[in-house]
């Protein structure tokens, strides 16, 4: 298996692809361990519980129309839909989809950055279920 | 079922004039795709006109 570069990721946030926009992405798949210790038991006992899964992204700010600010604002507050993938070549068991339905969209930054900087957002999508697709 | 025209080529599986429903984003925030301008609701009387 070939070490991979990221230079090519696919971003797709509310079915709107924004992977031109970003630069940073993160996926994040955890599933809360819930403890089962019992009387007898000689160390920590853990079972699986719910999916406790996040996707943060940063974007490239752009405030014309139907770009990045247009496309993200409405979202704060609601539920929606990221598909990650670490390539845009076509979905394959070498390049898997990451889909995070039904994940909360809390905040956004419109603007934030220093004097001389890019205008970035960062978003941080918190919740919902995480599938991974290989076709 | 409330049908939409694709006015923008950034959205996933679609292109510039496609005309869509609901159940083509399932998951998918369609108040904010319409609000960012990605899509525009087709009402249903002026689809049929313009099927005529």
């Amino acid at each position: 298996m070939a070490k991979i570069v990221l230079t090519n990721a696919s971003i797709t946030i509310n079915a709107v692809d924004l992977s031109t926009y970003a630069n940073s992405v993160t996926v994040t798949y955890e599933v809360d361990s819930v403890e089962t210790t019992g009387f007898q038991d000689t160390g920590h006992t853990f079972s699986g519980g719910l999916q406790n899964v996040s996707c943060e992204i940063a974007l490239m700010q752009d405030f014309a129309a139907t770009k990045v600010e247009a496309t993200v604002y409405p979202l704060v507050g609601t539920q929606t839909t990221v598909v990650i993938k670490a390539s845009s070549a076509a979905t394959s068991a070498t390049n898997p989809s990451y889909t995070l339905a039904s994940t909360f969209l809390a905040s956004h930054t419109p603007v934030a950055g220093s004097v001389g900087e890019l205008s970035m957002t960062t978003l941080s999508f918190t919740g919902g279920t995480l599938t991974k697709a290989v076709a | 079922m409330t049908n939409y025209k694709v006015l923008t080529n950034m959205l996933a599986d679609c292109k510039e004039g496609d005309l869509v429903s609901e159940k083509d984003f399932a998951g998918a925030n369609i108040d904010a795709l319409v609000e960012a301008g990605h899509l525009s609701i087709i009402h249903k009387a002026i689809k049929e006109e313009t099927d005529k």
